[in-house]
């Protein structure tokens, strides 16, 4: 065997051993009929489902709201919380060749998927979730986006997301002001689960080929199984780059970057657009830091979340999604919460009430602060 | 001395060849009895729900198109050849129209109801009041919901209709004896129009109650494959057109109807404005239903599709761009043709539920199959 090939060899050989994460293929499969109808139209029947409480059943039938003579954009069956909700407590609806990603249970989740579930906020519980619009009604508790600047956007998008489709969010409300661009069909589009922004100028042409979109390594069945000694789990994108509220996800596709969106006071560079804004620096941080490295020394060596180690309760985030190395593990606003919902307050991943210092627990919050507990 | 002249008619070049008796009887005697038709036929008069026979014919419009064997084509010789839409053994070789077999074997989802009235619907699905016109309810309950309700001559039960035909004759205005050959291409394809009777006989038969818009548009154009697509490949197949009309009551004072444009006579609100917009979307927007009528987009998936799959057609742009053909291309031309409802539908009746062309439960998103949706959705396989 020439030199070359035995070098490539050795290389595919090591890839297996270290589990580096492939892409995986996302497009839906399936019957076109699962999601879709040409007419509206079936035995004089209208096919599609609108209203509240539609959600695939134990049987693989869409049920709840009611049939609906209105078609729905790009011929489909309902919205998409509807395809996306259950009236079971399962999180995967399986029907043929299709996998349904379900994030909204009418029945607390026995297994809720990566981003959570948006059952406890739907049941009333405005701490709980993201306040999605056929979901749950706008939130009790606040007005805005905890930690919204408001940078040239007066309209509602980055207020919340329980407003309707309309003027005021570009015909965008509820999952599309996160999920701007879905690409069920398409899996050239390299955005991670959808999270793309808006472009700039914002939903102008060229908007959708906009650098704003998220990137990382997509777990195949969204984290309903993991397995961190098979690599098996999300792999998300983070960066150690300094930037403020403005084009952060344009130039570094992080997920962090994402959730500054709408919540963008709690990053970035101190003091900018405001005094007190931005997390402030290493000494002192002002608030939790997100997109910087996970250090490797002090309290922070004792989590090492490369392999068997990583921690799927308080997961990191990778310089390179593709290569994770322990040196550029990144902390992320993914770490600590849950986008979709969790049956903790603030959507944490894990009771913030149960966080004692010195009292001798483990994970949650002291995953990465080993020696506080 | 008185010379005399003798008149002899120039004989026009006609759809129907051979003997008259093929169909016509003069007095529905002969030898003491009434006349029979040929002995393959299905249905004798007797048979179809609401019949009458007109016009000195032997039998109705579904007795002489209809046979007990397989074959699709009967040909009595001397140049009279019966395209053959309802066989009642299962059509070897179905038409381009399709076939009844379907509707009356399977039931009301395989086909149009001509015969027998749909036990599932009552009315024409899509055709509502949103365009302000009212195809399902134009004050008689039936014309155009319910093909079978077609009956001749008057008379209250059991369901009243003015237009005197059966239920063929809700979509075909025949003319079997127009001259359809006044543009004859080579291998005896023939571009027709309303001055040859139609394409297909898809014609104004509203008019035969009230000639006046909007029953009376002009007749569907088109070219027509000499053995009605029995053998089709990618160069041997109909040829159909759509016009740029926005919908079927503005075909009138055009050149020609759309083949789409027709088919929404009944089924409106399933017809796409080439502007996009209401009923069906599209327009910058999001598409609501299946367009048709619209030019396949030139662009993404939809460029893959080239050469011309006979159980896939596409119609060309309008009449005019049509007429001008040589006979069938094998070319598709993704930006200029236009996807129709008979992209996916067959006219008369399929072996698959809503008169599809395929089986749309094989159509699996990401299942890596081919054909049917996918010969224009390539990517989505």
């Amino acid at each position: 065997m020439r030199k070359s090939n035995r070098s490539l060899l050795l290389v595919f050989c090591l890839s297996i051993i270290f589990f580096i994460p492939f892409t995986v293929k996302a497009a839906v499969k399936g019957q076109c009929s699962n999601c879709h109808t040409m007419h509206n139209s079936q035995d004089a029947s209208a096919v599609v489902r609108g209203g509240s409480g539609v959600g695939w059943d134990g049987t693989g039938q869409l049920t709840g709201g009611s049939l609906s003579s209105t078609p729905n954009s790009y011929l489909l069956v309902t919205s998409c919380v509807g395809c996306h909700s259950s009236t079971t407590a399962n999180t995967i609806v399986t029907i043929g060749a299709n996998n349904i990603p379900i994030v909204y249970t009418m029945i607390a989740p026995t297994r809720p998927l990566a981003g959570g579930n948006f059952y406890w906020v739907a049941q009333g519980d405005d701490t709980k979730g993201h306040n999605v619009y056929g979901i749950a009604g706008a939130d009790s508790n606040l007005s805005t986006a905890p930690g919204r600047n408001i940078l040239g956007c007066a309209n509602s998008c980055h207020d919340t997301l329980a407003d309707p489709p309309g003027s005021n969010n570009y015909q965008r409300g509820g999952c599309q002001g996160c999920h701007v661009y879905t690409a069920h069909h398409d899996d050239t589009k390299p955005w991670y689960r959808f999270l793309k922004g808006h472009g700039q100028p914002p939903f102008q042409n060229g908007s959708i080929n906009y650098s704003d979109y998220v990137t990382g390594v997509e777990d195949s069945d969204w984290e309903y199984t993991t397995d961190p000694s098979t690599g098996d789990h999300n792999y998300y994108h983070g960066t150690t780059a300094q930037y403020s509220e403005g084009n952060g996800l344009g130039n570094y596709q992080t997920i962090t970057a994402f959730c500054q969106g709408c919540h963008g006071v709690f990053h970035g560079t101190p003091d900018v657009p405001s005094p007190g804004d931005g997390m402030g620096t290493s000494s002192p941080w002002i608030r939790h830091p997100t997109d910087i490295a996970l250090p490797t020394t002090g309290e922070y060596a004792g989590y090492d979340p490369t392999g068997a180690g990583y921690s799927t309760e308080a997961p990191v985030a990778w310089i390179d999604p593709a290569n994770p190395t322990r040196a550029e593990a990144i902390v992320m606003c993914l770490s600590c919460h849950r986008p979709h919902g969790s049956d903790q307050p603030d959507m944490l991943r894990w009771d913030y009430t149960t966080m004692i210092a010195g009292g001798g627990g483990s994970g949650g919050c002291f995953t990465c602060h080993t020696t506080k507990n | 001395m008185l010379l005399y002249t003798v008149f002899i008619p120039l004989c026009a070049l006609a759809k129907v060849r051979g003997p008259c008796s093929n169909c016509h009887t003069m007095h529905n005697s002969q030898d003491g009895t009434a006349v029979e038709d040929r002995a393959d036929v299905a249905f004798s008069p007797s048979d179809v729900q609401n019949y009458q026979v007109v016009n000195l014919l032997v039998n109705t419009c579904i007795g002489c198109h209809s046979s007990s064997g397989a074959s699709t084509i009967v040909d009595l010789g001397n140049g009279t050849r019966i395209p053959i839409v309802y066989n009642t053994t299962e059509p070897v070789k179905p038409l381009a129209g399709g076939n009844f077999y379907w509707v009356e074997t399977f039931g009301d989802e395989y086909g149009h109801n001509v015969r027998t009235v749909d036990s599932i619907l009552s009315e024409a699905p899509g055709g509502n009041t949103s365009f302000g016109t009212v195809p399902n309810d134009c004050g008689f309950g039936g014309c155009h919901k319910s093909l079978a309700s077609i009956r001749y001559g008057p008379g209250p039960d059991p369901l009243f209709n003015p237009i005197v035909g059966n239920g063929c004759i809700g979509c075909h205005d025949p003319a079997h004896h127009a001259d359809d050959e006044q543009h004859l291409l080579a291998g005896g394809y023939k571009y027709v129009d309303e001055s040859g009777g139609g394409y297909r006989f898809l014609n104004k038969a509203g008019k035969n109650f009230w000639d006046i818009p909007p029953h009376n548009p002009p007749a569907v154009a088109g070219i027509e494959d000499p053995d009605w697509e029995q053998n089709p490949s990618s160069n041997r197949h109909n040829e159909y057109q759509d016009s740029p009309k926005p919908f079927a009551p503005l075909a009138y004072g055009q050149s020609a109807q759309g083949i789409s444009d027709f088919c929404a006579g009944c089924h409106n609100d399933y017809h796409s404005w080439p502007a996009g917009g209401y009923p069906n979307g599209g327009n910058g927007g999001a598409w609501l239903r299946h367009p048709s009528g619209i030019e396949l987009p030139s662009n993404g998936e939809y460029g893959a599709y080239t050469t011309y799959d006979p159980n896939v057609p596409v119609a060309r742009k309008d009449a005019v761009t049509l007429s001008a053909y040589s006979g069938p291309s094998d070319t598709v031309t993704p930006g200029q043709d236009k996807v129709m409802c008979l992209s996916c539908h067959r006219a008369h009746g399929s072996p698959y539920k809503d008169m599809l062309r395929w089986d749309y439960d094989n159509i699996i998103a990401g299942g890596g199959g081919s054909g049917g949706c996918f010969t224009c959705h390539s990517t989505k396989n």
